[in-house]
């Protein structure tokens, strides 16, 4: 009679000690839906220590050569796409916790391709940047102008010849047709007063 | 034989019991935000997200919240939150009379007029952390320099006015400014992430043609 009961209250402890590890064991996981550009081959997700932690030797956590649900055990990673042709690498650290995450990975031209194509937008970007400041004020004048991510973002900064302070400014191509994005120019772009710029770009531009 | 029945009604109790005990412990893990709702005339209607709760400490799961305070003959004030794993928020509201019949409420009724003045005070203690907290600059500020001032005060540009705050930079030169600037990155800030207004500044592009 003991062992029955022995029995019995061993099958339900096991029972029990193997739910809740199996409980425990779906918790430690968090999908990820990860969208790649068409014009990526590859990109490789690696366990990460946090940002600016880019793991170079090991083995990555998961491979991807095409848009991907993933499911994988909560902490920080870090996506890294290697360069190619017109693209600069991407590196995106993200942190898996308790909610899904979803991303698209679009890296960005390189600085050459960029480069190349300032030389075609220049005069483009220069008579929108005129005619919506006709007047501009003397002693003024552009400089360290720079296009960013796919080209679509235009920085500069005006210098002027007097000592005045430097100005910074940022457009926006839309449809094919420039726009300042930051009016009055600025000594320093806020993020929180222009939302819709991409941040990095504001720090780039703040920097130049 | 009834000897063993007993002893397995008794170990099925145990573990009903005990998974009883773990999804309460796991469903209380979930509901990880508190929410501490204070509202005068006493007896007003509190809901949230339309369903009633009661004034004082509520155990919430993290995510948007709409409170909804009202009383008849008093205005109505609706207020938009949301909660993140773990904190604890205050939400208090002093309701205004709407009618004659209330005009007097607070004169009439000195302890809600006391609430009153401790659900201001507490707004604003609130109201000030959380403005620290998304803007730890302010921590620093005021900083007076030789040849510059960094100070805050409401700002005007940005799109929400829950950031509205600027950072009010009094220098009287280019370089002055830049060095403003730069104390603002020594004390491990970046002056991207806050609305900055130079005084004794004039914009030369500022009229925009």
């Amino acid at each position: 009679m003991n062992r029955k009961l022995i029995i019995v209250l061993l099958t339900v402890l096991v029972l029990i000690t193997g739910g809740l590890g199996w409980l425990q064991h779906q918790n430690s996981f968090q999908n990820l839906s990860v969208t790649l550009d068409p014009q990526i081959k590859s990109a490789d997700i690696y366990q990460s220590e946090g940002e600016g932690h880019v793991p170079d030797s090991e083995s990555p956590s998961t491979h991807l050569s095409t848009s991907q649900e993933l499911r994988l055990k909560k902490g920080s990673y870090v996506l890294v796409t290697d360069a190619t042709g017109d693209f600069s690498p991407q590196t995106i650290y993200f942190d898996l916790q308790d909610k899904k995450i979803n991303f698209t990975v679009a890296p960005n031209y390189s600085g050459q391709k960029l480069q190349d194509l300032l030389i075609s937008e220049q005069v483009l970007i220069d008579q929108e940047f005129n005619s919506r400041y006709p007047n501009k004020p003397a002693g003024y004048s552009v400089s360290n102008g720079q296009l960013f991510m796919r080209g679509e973002w235009y920085g500069a900064l005006l210098v002027s010849s007097s000592g005045q302070d430097g100005l910074r400014f940022v457009m926006q191509k839309r449809e094919g047709k420039w726009t300042v994005a930051t009016d009055p120019p600025e000594i320093v772009l806020s993020a929180v007063v222009y939302p819709g710029i991409p941040k990095e770009i504001l720090q780039a531009v703040n920097s130049l | 034989m009834k000897t063993l029945r007993s002893r397995i009604y008794f170990l099925l109790v145990v573990v009903v019991v005990g998974f009883l005990l773990v999804f309460l412990i796991v469903n209380n893990r979930s509901l990880s935000a508190q929410i501490n709702i204070e509202v005068v005339p006493s007896g007003s209607s509190v809901k949230l997200n339309n369903k009633g709760i009661r004034e004082g400490v509520s155990k919430v799961k993290p995510g948007e919240y709409e409170v909804v305070f009202s009383h008849q003959g008093f205005s109505t004030i609706s207020e938009r939150v949301e909660l993140s794993k773990g904190e604890k928020r205050y939400i208090g509201a002093a309701l205004r009379p709407t009618v004659p019949t209330t005009a007097d409420w607070y004169q009439k009724h000195p302890d809600d007029a006391k609430k009153s003045e401790g659900i201001s005070s507490k707004n604003f203690d609130q109201s000030t952390n959380l403005k620290a907290k998304s803007l730890p600059l302010l921590k620093e500020l005021p900083y007076i320099d030789r040849y510059f001032r960094v100070d805050y005060g409401p700002g005007v540009k940005s799109k929400d006015p829950a950031t509205s705050t600027a950072i009010y930079i009094r220098a009287s030169s280019p370089e002055n400014r830049q060095m403003a600037l730069s104390w603002i990155r020594q004390q491990g800030f970046d002056p991207v992430d806050y609305e900055i207004t130079f005084k004794s500044f004039d914009n030369p592009f500022a009229s925009g043609d």
